[in-house]
């Protein structure tokens, strides 16, 4: 595989299946009232657009072991209903002021609509699943319904874990400690979650689904932290505030790395800063906190772990995918871990 | 006179290309204070973090796995933990298998309904058997869902039916209608009739005047063959 081509077989498969995917999704809109507080809200994240790279991973890894689109594209739907009812969360618990060049939902609506949103594209994420029941049998659709619990979960307690750290103004943290933390947060829906039920559906359940894990990890890892170095040093699309997970306080690799690397006067400067208890932090202080880790080095260090990470992911993905026959999928699989840096 | 020594450039660093990661890093920074610690190490920094990325990232995944395989194992132990005695234990098992063989009966069932009721299949059956079997299923009742409604009630009465095409030859039958609350009587007095020079079945609906006021809700099936092809709901008025 040629990684110069890699960024343009991503990029076309994300607009195909994140296309199809979109449609396939309007059909869950309910159309009717009460509207304005809630229906018009459900269907705002997802109108925004996004690179649809959790759906596409989906329908990619079923198709590369030889499913047929039609039947994953109700997982397919679930999986992108279900992150967008996260993403609206996420935005109020980090009272985040952006999501994809727009205010975001919160900010429209105000907290409680936004909250009630949220519940309820929680609760349509699962009508896809029921879908999925005639479409593809009870046997394997009742194992993605336990999946998808089971990916909830995860990225419930992964959320709690850095709710909590910001809350109780922890520091000090290891990479290790940022890594769980990533694992569960995002990892799960990302790619772990979105590639095992691919399998399944293709395989009728019929595959070890461990090596997704880790391949899941390690590209969503990546991906992760990429995502992080880029609201630090955005590219011009990049669509949330720029230095806004310093604002947050958000426990990026980054931040952990700069606690490591001062002398215990500047620890407690840092910490004093990131205690939440604070009113908001000022320019400067973001200023300063982003200039120590330009002093550190913690950017470069953070982009070495994740290209780490994805050529980790790149092994993991030789080990699960090398027997099948090549294809656009396939390509488009191995294509993620060099895209995420690459994306904009 | 000694010739000066010629001038040479220094051996290069490196005989091939730098293929590290950290060369496709944009200049972010000079990280002086990373750079500093890596110096004094004599490592290269760009290579101590990718070592140390893979190594963090295989430690924290396999930890996991292993966690969540215990947990997986533990959860499966209690699931399947022996009962207090043998036949007791032998009692769950029979009671989950029945309630396997009823959940795989219901399901053939729902997949038999399903395809008796596709339009496909109907014309296709109709193609296969064309001539006098084709014509008794055009005058069945069975066939479509056109009948008329013959209520006598002395009350006020709304009627409520769902009704659905089969394959069946019978005439509809209703089974007695039934209230929510024990103590009211069934209603018996609903029944299809085919009259010889009617296009569609007429429903008769007879309600008793001592009949208590209520839902009255029931089954209608295939006269032919009893598969369910409907409901009848008939709500009484005070």
């Amino acid at each position: 595989m040629k990684h110069s081509r890699a960024p343009s077989v991503v990029r076309e498969t994300l607009d195909e299946y994140g296309s199809i995917t979109r449609e396939a999704m309007k059909s869950y809109f309910p159309a009717g009232e009460p509207r304005q507080h809630l229906y018009d809200l459900l269907s705002d994240y997802p109108s925004r657009g996004g690179k649809m790279m959790r759906s596409s991973l989906c329908i990619a890894t079923a198709r590369a072991f030889g499913a047929n689109l039609e039947d994953t594209l109700c997982s397919a739907v679930a999986i992108e209903l279900m992150h967008n009812a996260l993403l609206i969360h996420d935005d109020i618990e980090d009272e985040s002021e952006q999501r994809r060049d727009r205010p975001t939902l919160h900010i429209l609506h105000g907290v409680p609509l936004a909250v009630n949103a949220g519940d309820a594209l929680t609760l349509l994420s699962m009508r896809p699943l029921f879908d999925n029941l005639e479409r593809i049998g009870p046997r394997i659709g009742y194992t993605i319904v336990r999946e998808t619990e089971r990916m909830a979960w995860e990225s419930t307690e992964g959320q709690a874990t850095e709710l909590g750290w910001r809350r109780d103004n922890c520091l000090g943290l290891s990479d290790a400690d940022y890594l769980v933390m990533v694992l569960k947060k995002t990892c799960w829906l990302a790619a772990i979650h979105p590639s095992r039920v691919g399998a399944i559906i293709a395989t009728r359940d019929n595959i070890d689904l461990d090596p997704f894990i880790r391949f899941g990890f390690f590209l969503g890892a990546a991906f992760q932290i990429q995502d992080d170095v880029l609201n630090l040093i955005p590219d011009d699309d990049y669509g949330k505030e720029v230095n806004g997970d310093i604002f947050e306080g958000k426990r990026t690799l980054m931040l952990n790395h700069v606690f490591r690397c001062l002398d215990p006067r500047e620890r407690a400067q840092l910490s004093d800063l990131m205690d939440p208890s604070r009113a908001l932090r000022t320019e400067e202080q973001v200023a300063w906190i982003r200039g120590l880790m330009d002093d550190c080095g913690s950017i470069q260090y953070a982009r070495g772990i994740s290209h780490a990470l994805a050529g980790a992911a790149l092994h993991e993905y030789s080990r699960i995918y090398e027997g099948l026959p090549d294809s656009r999928d396939k390509q488009f699989i191995e294509g993620l871990a060099t895209w995420i840096f690459h994306r904009s | 006179m000694d010739k000066p020594e010629r001038l040479h450039r220094p051996d290069p660093e490196r005989n091939a290309p730098n293929r590290s990661a950290v060369s496709f890093m944009r200049d972010a920074g000079n990280g002086a204070r990373a750079d500093e610690k890596a110096h004094a190490n004599g490592s290269d920094p760009g290579e101590d973090v990718l070592a140390h990325g893979v190594k963090l990232g295989y430690s924290v995944i396999d930890d996991q796995i292993r966690r969540g395989e215990r947990l997986a194992e533990r959860l499966r132990h209690g699931a399947t933990k022996p009962a207090a005695s043998p036949s007791v234990e032998l009692s769950h098992l029979l009671e989950r298998a029945l309630n396997v063989y009823k959940d795989m009966g219901a399901l053939a069932l729902n997949a038999a309904e399903a395809l008796a009721r596709s339009p496909v299949l109907h014309s296709g059956l109709s193609r296969a058997w064309p001539g006098g079997a084709g014509e008794e299923h055009a005058r069945s009742p069975g066939a479509g869902s056109r009948f008329s409604i013959e209520l006598d009630s002395s009350r006020k009465t709304h009627v409520e039916i769902d009704l659905r095409p089969t394959l069946g030859t019978g005439v509809p039958l209703v089974h007695v209608l039934h209230a929510v609350n024990p103590a009211h009587p069934p209603l018996s007095g609903a029944h299809f009739t085919l009259e010889p020079n009617a296009s569609a079945p007429v429903l008769h609906i007879s309600i008793p005047d001592a009949q208590p006021a209520a839902t009255y809700s029931g089954v209608i099936v295939d006269g032919g063959t009893n598969q369910p092809c409907g409901t009848l709901s008939v709500r009484i008025l005070a």
